[in-house]
């Protein structure tokens, strides 16, 4: 069932893509400027393609996540092979749906790289299914990357990160919002590692920002009735709620909150009211804040020609999330690290991972070498009508940390 | 009592939801021996339905809902369910687990993986003895109980429902009583599907819609549905009570994930002491009708 639905995506509206994915791969290479080009004739000619291994949970509690990274990859998958492949062949993808279960990743995982023997891991979601695939790589010696925001720990030479860190995600945002609605600050969100490290990182900038965490709740992933969550957030009465309730259960905590009243003159942002949310939300989230690394609103060539090859693959006017274009992006700077290294060997290829500087669809983009922390600029955005406007541009946000996974 | 008021008002909104959905679980349980694992599945096409029809006015799409469960609810049963009663609760049960992930995987082929919502037809709050309470979740409140209260009356004072009981308590001697067993079948797994595409669809507007939405509400239904008497049509209701008030109750005074693991843990401990359910001594209006029986 599942397979025959990826089939099915990667077929009818895409094949009518073929000349305007070309476009945007012209255009795509015409804005990278210097950044590309190079490397691959240094390959040698008897490789075989290239083979990707794509976890994603396309069903599951992190559906929409996984099928927006999933269009985002197929996408990039799409451009590089318009554009000639790596080494000269087109590149191979084998996809296992992940279901955003650690067990099933596991075995997804071990597939891939015992039997299917691929290249490089892309995927998955949920931090606790990425760490669970991430362990069978670097077992492997495989290299992997992921490509949605990320409270991970993990570190290996060949773990490769694209998501945005906490620190980046809110360094900006916490002062932002202290300033525009008061000091007082209620963080919820579902009980697993990503938003609980974000609200870390949090509690640490409302302090610094002079501000009081009032109120901070956990419920399950899958919650569906958030009165009881409500009730103790509204007690604490914050001047902003800073919210990393993430898939469906975003949808329902934001609108109980407002049918309960606790939106009413208070400031709400976080994971919540990130783009994939925007078709069910509407207007309770226009005039928010949000910053973003990926936005369909950043005005560049390549990043136009990107979100009309989107729009037309997947006819949809719909925000476009962020971990599309992170997925897109990160698929992208690996095929073009493949070609530099000229091989498929995992250490010629982390070497050309921490080196390379690839100008993404917003912005340049380069991985620290010795951290794996990602560096690439953000923006401030607000919201309005759907559109992620962006207020200011952040540049790259710094995310200093101790790791050494070289 | 600010807070007394909106935890009775918010116990009794999910006392309401729960109850429609461990009525229809236990109903086909009792009647068709069927473990509906699809149920929740039906209270997510109840809540698509209801966005797939925005334009429709709210009542009109409620009472579409309801009518595309029925013809649901008959198709799954002639095309799936008839042939597999002889091969026993397992097959049913596989069967059903199917029939869910066709569901979902429908739900997902049609509206995509992106959150959806329902607009609310009544917007803003009650004041309640001084609490102020959303009025949409006053009113679904009324409208669940209501139709539980009459599918309770339905199933104890009128002779369809002494028939519906007869053909649960021993369908062949009620079929040799003139009681047409397959039409007591289907008709059963119809009304079955109906509540819980009603309950989705009541309860649309507060929820965030994402195809896989309905796995969370089978967990609470079953156990209502274990927790009150295996059979009987008022146990899944006084169970759905248990369950509601259970988890309002620890999820008041407990951090989220603690209440849940002690609200299943309980659970788990009451069904392992009291395996044939809690017995509850019942209304002597009810227990007439069932001697009759």
């Amino acid at each position: 069932m599942v397979h025959k639905n990826a089939e099915r995506r990667l077929t009818g509206p895409r094949r009518r893509l073929a000349v305007a994915g070309g476009t945007a791969v012209l255009l795509a290479l015409s804005a990278c400027g210097g950044s590309v080009g190079g490397g691959g004739d240094t390959a040698a000619a008897d490789q075989e393609p290239l083979k990707i291994g794509f976890l994603a949970p396309i069903t599951g509690p992190a559906a929409p996540e996984g099928i927006a990274m999933q269009q985002g990859f197929d996408l990039a998958i799409e451009d590089i092979n318009a554009d000639g492949g790596v080494f000269g062949q087109p590149v191979e993808v084998v996809f296992i749906d992940d279901q955003a279960d650690p067990a099933t990743a596991t075995q997804a995982a071990q597939r891939m790289v015992q039997q299917e023997q691929v290249d490089y891991i892309f995927g998955t979601i949920t931090d606790d299914t990425t760490i669970a695939a991430a362990n069978v790589a670097a077992q492997a010696g495989v290299p992997m990357s992921q490509a949605i925001a990320t409270a991970l720990d993990f570190c290996s030479p060949h773990f490769w990160p694209f998501g945005e860190t906490p620190t980046q995600l809110l360094t900006d945002l916490v002062p932002q919002m202290v300033e525009q609605f008061g000091p007082n600050v209620a963080l919820v969100g579902n009980d697993y590692v990503f938003p609980r490290t974000y609200h870390e990182v949090a509690r640490q900038l409302v302090e610094e920002a002079g501000g009081t965490v009032v109120a901070e709740e956990y419920s399950p992933l899958g919650t569906s009735d958030w009165q009881p969550v409500i009730t103790k957030l509204a007690d604490s009465d914050p001047d902003w709620i800073l919210s990393a309730v993430v898939g469906g259960d975003a949808v329902s905590f934001v609108k109980q909150a407002d049918q309960f009243g606790l939106l009413e003159g208070r400031g709400l942002t976080g994971v919540s009211v990130d783009q994939q949310f925007y078709p069910a939300l509407g207007e309770l989230l226009d005039g928010r804040t949000q910053t973003v690394r990926y936005g369909d609103q950043v005005q560049t060539e390549a990043n136009a020609a990107f979100v009309e090859a989107y729009q037309e693959a997947y006819d949809t006017q719909a925000p476009i999330s962020g971990v599309a274009g992170n997925a897109y992006v990160g698929m992208r700077f690996i095929a073009e690290a493949f070609e530099r290294a000229g091989s498929k060997d995992a250490d010629a290829v982390s070497e050309q991972m921490g080196r390379l500087e690839y100008e993404g669809l917003t912005g340049t983009v380069r991985f620290d070498a010795t951290d794996h922390v990602i560096e690439a600029p953000m923006f401030l955005t607000t919201i309005d009508g759907g559109a992620y406007t962006v207020e200011e541009e952040l540049g790259v946000v710094p995310d200093e940390q101790t790791k050494d996974c070289a | 009592m600010d807070s007394l008021v909106s935890f009775v008002l918010s116990t009794a909104n999910l006392f309401g939801f729960y109850a429609l959905l461990a009525l229809g679980l236990g109903l086909v349980f009792g009647q068709l021996g069927v473990v509906n694992v699809a149920h929740g599945d039906l209270v997510m096409v109840g809540a698509y339905v209801m966005y797939a029809l925005t334009p429709v006015p709210f009542p009109l799409r409620v009472l579409l809902a309801v009518l595309l469960a029925v013809v649901l609810g008959l198709a799954a049963e002639w095309a799936i369910l008839r042939r597999l009663y002889s091969r026993g609760m397992l097959a049913t049960l596989l069967a059903m687990w199917g029939l869910g992930i066709v569901l979902r995987q429908l739900a997902e082929a049609i509206f995509g993986a992106t959150p959806r919502s329902v607009e609310a037809p009544i917007e803003g709050s009650t004041v309640v003895l001084g609490t102020p309470f959303p009025t949409y979740r006053l009113v679904v409140t009324g409208v669940s109980l209501a139709v539980v209260v009459l599918a309770l009356l339905v199933v104890y004072r009128t002779s369809l429902g002494l028939k519906l009981r007869a053909s649960i308590a021993n369908r062949d001697m009620a079929a040799v009583l003139g009681i047409p067993p397959r039409l007591m079948i289907a008709g059963t797994f119809a009304v079955g599907t109906l509540l819980a595409v009603l309950a989705g669809a009541l309860q649309s507007p507060t929820l965030g819609l994402t195809p896989g939405m309905g796995v969370a509400f089978l967990a609470p239904a079953f156990f209502a549905v274990l927790v009150g008497r295996l059979g009987s049509l008022t146990g899944p209701i006084v169970g759905a009570f248990v369950v509601a008030l259970l988890s309002s109750l620890l999820r008041r005074y407990l951090t989220e994930t603690v209440a849940e693991l002690l609200f299943f843990a309980a659970l788990v401990v009451l069904i392992a002491a009291r395996p044939a359910g809690l017995s509850w001594r019942l209304p002597s209006w009810s227990t007439r009708t069932r001697n009759v029986a």
